[in-house]
């Protein structure tokens, strides 16, 4: 077992529970897809696994032991909105130089173009910034990716870019990765397993 | 002409004027203010602007002198002033919440004794001169400043790619470095220039009172406390051109200030 999420509750105070009870574990090499309908707390859930926020009650465990505050942490979040997600004062190129993945593998098989690395984060499009978040993920010491919604944004096309470059390096590299959508077509098409967190909310 | 250039050309013309009269404080040689008692009391005339003293010295060459001091000091105690501010307002919203409460306790206490109290004692205690003006107003300017940029770091700090940075392993002194300083960095300029007319001030008011710089100095404290002693007997031009001086460097400088901060807020620059 890689990541255990054991019990999660989650509410902004006692009275007011987002969700209750959520466990569920993901493999190395796994893809596992979340769905719930809007306002159910997916990305929440997905930032809690990933350390950002911390849940009532509940624990994340990763190979064993619980999430560590300090270091690089081995499960990363890609966030469904990049350009909050990108220093606005940054080149793009220092966003990626930041993580150590200024390589030309990734810039390629991404469709990174030369040019935009000497652009601000303002002069380039949101499905443009978003490779670059994907980028930034994959920094080699991370065993895990939770994809929030990356791709809403953009185009099939380029849709189909990323999921396909992020599919395959995650078998290279036996990743696990957990995707957050409420699209069930393409949730159907990309993971190995599907987890309806309603279903599991009604149990 | 639209905003933008207008915002320019008042940026230029403040810079020009504050050069020049800081370049001309400094070539102006000693021998050119000596006495000359046949001359003494003179009204502003053609030979001399601002007219001439009880010694016979120019008013005019004396108060540029002066102004260009006080515009050194202006300079030196604003930039200490910054680098406290920068340093303790970055420290406070970073680190644990002690050490912003501290930090804020700090910045309640300085605030909380009136400037120019502060400024006499400190100065006073380290034996007036150009050292205790310097050190006095740096302790005393920093307050408002560092606590603008608690504020900015505070909000900056929940970022999303500031979160994303730490998940990553950043230390919080390469967050600090890398993330936090470059935003502040317009907000420190502009502070630090909107700091500049309060020092001036201070310094003119401090060494009118007779705390401040010593009597030989030609600075513009020296030179208004001096003229107090002959307004009565008719002789205007002494304090009131050093004194409108004083007041247009100053009023340049929150020209200078408020037209930079308008070109570097990007809400306005454009417009």
């Amino acid at each position: 077992m890689a990541i255990e999420c054991k019990n999660i509750t989650f509410g902004y105070s006692k009275d007011n529970i987002l969700f209750k009870n959520i466990s569920f574990s993901v493999d190395y090499g796994e893809r596992v897809g979340i769905v719930a309908k809007s306002g159910f707390g997916k990305s929440t859930l997905a930032k809690i696994i990933a350390g950002y926020e911390k849940p009532l009650s509940g624990e994340i465990i990763v190979d064993g032991k619980p999430i560590t505050k300090k270091g690089y942490n081995p499960v990363q979040l890609i966030y469904q909105h990049p350009e909050k997600a990108i220093n606005p004062m940054w080149k793009m190129e220092k966003v990626l130089l930041e993580e150590n993945v200024l390589n030309d593998y990734i810039i390629n098989s991404l469709g990174i173009k030369k040019e935009w690395l000497k652009r601000y984060p303002t002069e380039l499009s949101g499905g443009e910034l978003q490779r670059f978040s994907v980028a930034r993920a994959l920094c080699e010491n991370t065993k895990f990716i939770i994809a929030d919604e990356i791709t809403t944004m953009v185009d099939p096309i380029t849709q189909s870019q990323i999921w396909h470059f992020l599919i395959e390096e995650c078998q290279k590299r036996n990743m696990g990765m957990i995707i957050v959508t409420h699209n069930m077509y393409l949730a159907e098409k990309i993971c190995t397993r599907i987890i309806n967190l309603e279903d599991m909310a009604l149990e | 002409m639209n905003r933008r250039k207008k915002t320019i050309f008042l940026i230029c013309v403040s810079i020009i004027v504050i050069f020049s009269v800081f370049i001309g404080g400094l070539i102006i040689p000693e021998t050119a203010l000596k006495a000359d008692f046949s001359i003494k009391n003179s009204s502003p005339s053609l030979n001399h602007i601002f007219g001439t003293d009880y010694m016979g010295r120019d008013m005019f060459l004396r108060t540029i002198k002066g102004m260009s001091t006080s515009i050194i000091i202006g300079m030196v105690s604003s930039f200490i002033s910054v680098v406290i501010a920068v340093v303790l307002g970055t420290v406070a919203g970073t680190f644990s919440k002690y050490v912003d409460g501290f930090v804020c306790w700090l910045i309640d206490f300085v605030m909380g004794i009136p400037h120019i109290i502060l400024l006499i004692l400190i100065s006073f205690a380290l034996g007036r001169g150009f050292k205790g003006i310097f050190i006095g107003i740096a302790v005393t300017h920093w307050t408002s400043l560092a606590r603008i940029i608690r504020g900015e770091v505070i909000q900056i700090k929940n970022e999303q790619y500031i979160k994303i940075s730490k998940k990553m392993g950043k230390s919080k002194f390469y967050i600090m470095k890398n993330h936090i300083l470059p935003f502040i960095i317009p907000q420190t300029i502009i502070g630090g220039i909107l700091l500049f007319p309060h020092a001036i001030l201070h310094e003119a008011s401090v060494t009118f009172l007779g705390f401040g710089l010593s009597p030989e100095t030609p600075a513009i404290g020296i030179i208004l406390s001096e003229s107090m002693k002959y307004i009565t007997t008719g002789y205007w031009w002494l304090a009131f051109f050093p004194g409108l001086v004083l007041i247009i460097v100053v009023v340049l400088f929150d020209i200078l200030g408020e037209n930079i901060k308008l070109l570097i807020n990007p809400y306005t620059s454009q417009e």
